[in-house]
């Protein structure tokens, strides 16, 4: 069981409305390890992530968790799969009436029979984990950028989660504080022998930490396995991703000079 | 043209059933949230003290003038009739069955309803209600149940506030400025008014409060979430939209109630 | 989750859990644990936890070790905490809180 793993999708497609987001995505989240989704923003890696963590409904047959089909969860499974994981929003998503400690302490006071004290104690645990310390009695009103994703991981952590997933850890942050977060979310897997998904833009963070890659592009899985594989790969689009060239400009001129003039044709030549 | 026209007809209509559905369903879950209302008592307590402290001067403001145009239109009216000793009645009377309940509910939308509109709607924009379904917490049961239970306890109040201000602004204008008597304005209304006019100010009251917390904290639940785009500006239009909609509702289950009820 | 006190020798204290130390167990042992090590212990004392039968735990396993070190310094004695399994020992590093409880590197024996 242990090497079967965590979740796999077969053939995900996801629309919005009636604009399609993903096309076919077949991948797996092995377990243990740290899994990088890829890609420029637009991709679908966001949609991809709402799949995982179970904000975006999937149909039966497209994702399974330990080998049991999400389409066909009821409310306790899900309740269940969530017990089990932590997720950090890109803003953090703290709850702006609370302190800082008592984020962080929520989820172990809905969930758990704990006293007081000993969740006042776990909370002050994650905190340090995170290097918030002196922050916990502040509001959230009041903390950085930085400061609001590393309390939201805190919170995350909360309840020791089996799978962890990251949505964007080091955009908004500064190098040292992107690097400090890279750093824990490998000791966690080290350690603690936890479950990550990560889904990023930042390549070099991206290839610090990954065990695993996947690059999307336009709601599609380009390339999937070890960061060694994913450098070597000669596809034009990965290697334009990888070397962060921008989009060629030209393919757009034609729309771009139907919108000046109103869609007329217009042909203009020079005389010399 | 003419299928554009059809079809933008058949769209509106699809997404008002959805819209329909949706909120029935959120009427659903929010009920279902009451069956753990004990372990809600303290977050209740706390947005009873915010309905109440957002609302009470206000309430309290609008009240004392209503009274006192209802003391001025009631005095020129009845004495018309020469029946000024029945303004004590026509005044308690009217506040106590009608412009009571509404109006109360109506500023309480204006004041707390909006604001947790906004709230709510903060909450989604900054992926805090995702959040709370990701910690396996239902954000029904968390957001919306306390409130719901918060305004069935505030709103019957602030109404009866508002009936009794309002009816000291009666008295002050009937008795004190216009010199109706004094004991004529107190036992016509004592004479007049009966328990199914109280019992029908009260279920207006309840049946306000659903609707305020339902349609306020329903259109902040679903802030951006149709477009799929969850700007600051969604916020603003949904509080609009909200009090809007809910002073619509209130008005319009107004009507349906008295007619029911009479 | 269970756990027995023996007093093998005044002033010493030893503390036997057994099961697993998680948040589903803590909340039915943490007032029974805290106050047997409240009542037995004494100024300058020892108190011995015993986690040989107890190699899983969670955060909140180690947030009621962290009471219990809190209980036992309030009465002038030591907390020392024996068998403590490898995994159980990488979560109290991690969680920075080797210093506290007086752990060494990993290769030692916590002791």
């Amino acid at each position: 069981m242990s090497d079967s793993p965590f979740i796999a999708l077969q053939k995900l497609n996801s629309y919005y409305g009636s604009r399609q987001i993903l096309h076919e995505i077949e991948c797996t989240i092995p377990r243990r390890k740290i899994t990088v989704i890829m890609g420029i923003s637009g991709c679908g890696k966001s949609t991809l992530l709402r799949h995982l963590i179970g904000l975006k409904p999937t149909e039966a047959g497209e994702m399974s968790i330990e080998g049991k089909d999400v389409g066909t969860f009821d409310e306790s499974d899900m309740r269940a799969y969530r017990m089990r994981m932590g997720v950090l929003f890109q803003g953090g998503a703290l709850f702006n009436s609370l302190t800082v400690a008592q984020n962080v302490a929520t989820p172990l006071k809905v969930h758990t029979r704990l006293a007081d004290s000993t969740i006042a104690i776990m909370a002050a645990i994650k905190l340090h984990l995170v290097g918030l310390t002196g922050a916990a009695d502040r509001m959230p009103s009041q903390l950085s950028g930085g400061m609001r994703k590393r309390a939201g991981l805190a919170r995350a952590l909360a309840m020791d989660p089996e799978i962890l997933f990251v949505d964007e850890p080091s955009s908004g942050l500064d190098p040292i504080t992107a690097a400090g977060l890279d750093d824990l979310i490998l000791e966690l897997r080290e350690t603690l022998g936890m479950t990550i998904v990560v889904v990023t833009h930042e390549l070099e963070s991206a290839f610090r930490i990954a065990d695993q890659m996947i690059v999307m592009d336009a709601g599609k899985i380009l390339v999937a396995g070890a960061p060694e594989e994913i450098k070597s790969n000669r596809d034009p689009r990965v290697v334009q991703f990888l070397e962060r060239r921008a989009d060629e400009r030209r393919t757009e001129d034609e729309s771009y000079m139907a919108s000046l003039l109103g869609g007329r044709k217009v042909e203009c030549e020079i005389e010399e | 043209m003419l299928v554009d026209l059809i079809r933008s007809l058949g769209r509106y209509g699809l997404s008002q059933i959805s819209f329909l559905g949706r909120m029935g369903i959120f009427f659903y879950h929010m009920v279902r949230g009451l069956a753990r209302a004990p372990r809600k008592f303290w977050p209740t307590m706390r947005q009873v003290l915010f309905i109440g402290s957002k609302s009470l001067f206000v309430i309290s403001f609008t009240a004392v003038f209503t009274g006192m145009v209802l003391g001025l239109q009631g005095y020129y009216t009845l004495s018309r009739f020469g029946a000024k000793g029945m303004l004590g009645a026509a005044v308690a009377l009217s506040l106590i069955r009608e412009l009571g309940p509404a109006l109360a509910a109506i500023m309480v939308t204006g004041r707390a309803g909006s604001a947790m509109c906004a709230e709510i709607g903060i909450m989604r924009i900054e992926e805090q209600i995702d959040a709370l379904e990701c910690m396996a917490v239902d954000p029904h049961a968390y957001l919306i149940t306390p409130r719901l239970l918060a305004s069935l306890i505030a709103i019957p109040l602030l109404t009866a506030i508002f009936d009794v201000v309002g009816i000291f602004g009666g008295y002050l204008v009937g008795v004190a400025l216009l010199g109706t008597n004094p004991g004529a304005f107190i036992t016509g209304m004592e004479k007049t008014v009966e328990w199914n006019d109280v019992h029908m100010g009260i279920v207006k009251s309840l049946i306000f409060s659903v609707l305020v917390i339902w349609i306020c904290t329903y259109k902040g639940y679903f802030t951006g979430v149709d477009k799929g785009y969850f700007g600051p500006e969604e916020v603003s239009r949904a509080t609009t939209e909200a009090v809007v909609l809910a002073s619509v509702a209130i008005l319009v289950s107004d009507y349906a109630v008295t007619s029911i009820m009479l | 989750m269970q756990f027995d006190v023996q007093k093998p020798q005044p002033g010493r204290l030893l503390v036997r859990l057994e099961g697993v130390l998680d948040r589903n167990a803590v909340p039915s042992i943490r007032k029974k644990l805290l106050s047997a090590i409240r009542k037995n212990v004494s100024e300058g004392g020892v108190v011995s936890l015993d986690l040989s039968r107890a190699p899983e735990m969670d955060t909140a396993g180690v947030a009621l070790l962290v009471e219990a070190l809190e209980s036992v310094s309030g009465c002038h004695s030591k907390l020392r905490l024996t068998g403590l399994s490898e995994k159980a020992g990488r979560l109290i590093r991690l969680t920075r809180l080797e210093q506290v409880f007086g752990l060494k590197d990993a290769s030692q024996s916590p002791e």
